[in-house]
């Protein structure tokens, strides 16, 4: 199984799509005529972007099962499908209206859980310097925490914009606002996620 | 964290690879299987029932093209029916006195220089309804015809005059015969005429005449563009100029 083999790359999907070779359209076109092997690339693509979006609003079971759902729905629509735009955007629509969706039955907002130990361990593995892995633990255990204190619309359009890499129009067009909606919640979650680092480091 | 900026000096774009940085999670590999396994399934399903069939073009723009079509039908049936449109009785009287005024100043012009204009009826013939409402201000006048014989100029005059009457009779009552009509138009020896009780015989309109009107003791009508009175005072048809011109609206 070939994991986060693209985790650093930079987020933008038209250049994950010209590194690769093959656009996100042909590939899922190509799934939709019966070739398995281009989902698999597909998913290789997404799953961690489609992962961590969940990830950072709802607990990790919870998480787990909205992804499983997301990628179920993707398949199934496969026989159906009518290519409209980039797959990018398909898909993260049908993974925050599947979110949205969760949200409405259990009425509540977000049952985020960060598990601390296990974020620091996770962290720590990823580098040898005791000192250094102590403080990228950290920073990126604060800014979970940060994430997860955005309301709901910021925090949405903020993971949406960081994991998919999509322009703004098509931000809007999943999330269901304007343009200038989409920047307005960018600008107040930037904002609301510097003043949490500024306060991690003065403490 | 000593290599880094702090976090006051951070931009949106160093939040994002902060973001970046940090964000190492990806599903467990049995989650990875079990989705890879499910779209196995729907594959084979695909390949052997044959790939979905795509939407024809042509059927993807069809509702466009019928609203387009619907439209186009409407605002041709909109323009034939205007077109169409019968002529309004007020509107074709005046035509017809306007054919009959012009056939009676060709009268005068044959009376004067010979040549021989076509007959009123002529004059619109082939012209129809329609065709005046349709072009109103551009009424051709009539092509001039060649010379005709001068022995035909009086049964044509008098076939003009007998249209006339025909015109008048649609407004007035005009009887065949002077004898029979007390007040009115009659026809005495093939010309229009008009008969006063007190008066033996009856007047007969000049051939120039044009719009006879009735009035209590006589007639009036337009000779050479001037209202001309006819009344009958003391048993003879005197003539007068009239204040009252026939064809004032």
């Amino acid at each position: 199984m070939r994991v986060a083999t693209l985790v650093n790359k930079p987020a933008g999907a038209a250049a994950r799509e010209a590194s690769a070779g093959t656009t996100d359209d042909e590939l899922f076109s190509r799934y939709c005529r019966g070739d398995n092997a281009a989902f698999s690339e597909l998913y290789e693509r997404y799953r961690a972007r489609v992962y961590r979006y969940f990830l950072r609003q709802v607990s990790v079971g919870l998480a787990q099962d909205l992804f499983q759902e997301t990628w179920m729905k993707v398949i199934k629509a496969a026989a159906s499908y009518q290519s409209r735009g980039r797959f990018a955007a398909y898909l993260f629509k049908v993974a925050h209206n599947i979110l949205m969706d969760h949200y409405r039955r259990e009425s509540r907002q977000s049952n985020l859980v960060v598990d601390d130990a296990a974020a620091v361990e996770a962290q720590a593995t990823e580098d040898a310097d005791p000192d250094r892995q102590h403080d990228r633990a950290a920073i990126a255990l604060h800014l979970q925490r940060e994430i997860a204190r955005l309301p709901l619309e910021q925090r949405t359009t903020w993971l949406i914009r960081q994991e998919s890499g999509l322009d703004l129009k098509s931000i809007a067009t999943i999330t269901g606002t304007s343009v200038e909606g989409v920047k307005s919640r960018l600008r107040y979650a930037n904002a609301k996620l510097k003043a949490g680092m500024q306060r991690h480091v003065r403490s | 964290m000593s290599d880094r900026k702090t976090p006051p000096e951070l931009d949106d774009a160093e939040l994002a690879g902060l973001y970046r940085e940090s964000a190492q999670e990806v599903p467990p590999a049995e989650l990875d299987e079990q989705i890879l396994q499910a779209a196995r399934e729907q594959s084979l399903r695909v390949a052997a029932n044959g790939a979905p069939r795509q939407r024809a073009t042509w059927l993807t723009g069809r509702l466009p093209a019928a609203l387009a079509s619907a439209a186009v039908l409407v605002v041709t049936i909109a323009v034939v029916a205007r077109y169409e449109e019968p002529v309004p009785a007020a509107v074709e009287a005046p035509l017809l006195e306007i054919a009959e005024d012009r056939a009676r100043e060709d009268d005068s012009k044959l009376a004067k220089t010979a040549p021989a204009d076509p007959a009123p009826a002529a004059a619109f013939e082939g012209v129809s309804r329609a065709d005046f409402s349709r072009h109103p201000l551009t009424l051709k006048e009539p092509e001039p015809a060649p010379l005709e014989q001068p022995q035909l100029l009086a049964s044509r005059s008098a076939e003009r005059l007998s249209a006339a009457a025909a015109t008048v009779s649609a407004a007035f009552s005009v009887s065949q015969s002077c004898q029979e009509s007390q007040q009115g138009f009659c026809l005495d020896q093939g010309r229009l005429s008009v008969r006063q009780p007190s008066c033996a015989d009856p007047f007969r309109l000049p051939e120039t005449a044009s719009a006879p009107v009735l009035s209590a003791d006589g007639v009036v009508f337009m000779m050479n563009g001037e209202a001309q009175r006819f009344v009958c005072r003391d048993s003879v048809w005197e003539t007068e100029p009239s204040a009252e011109s026939p064809i004032d609206p």
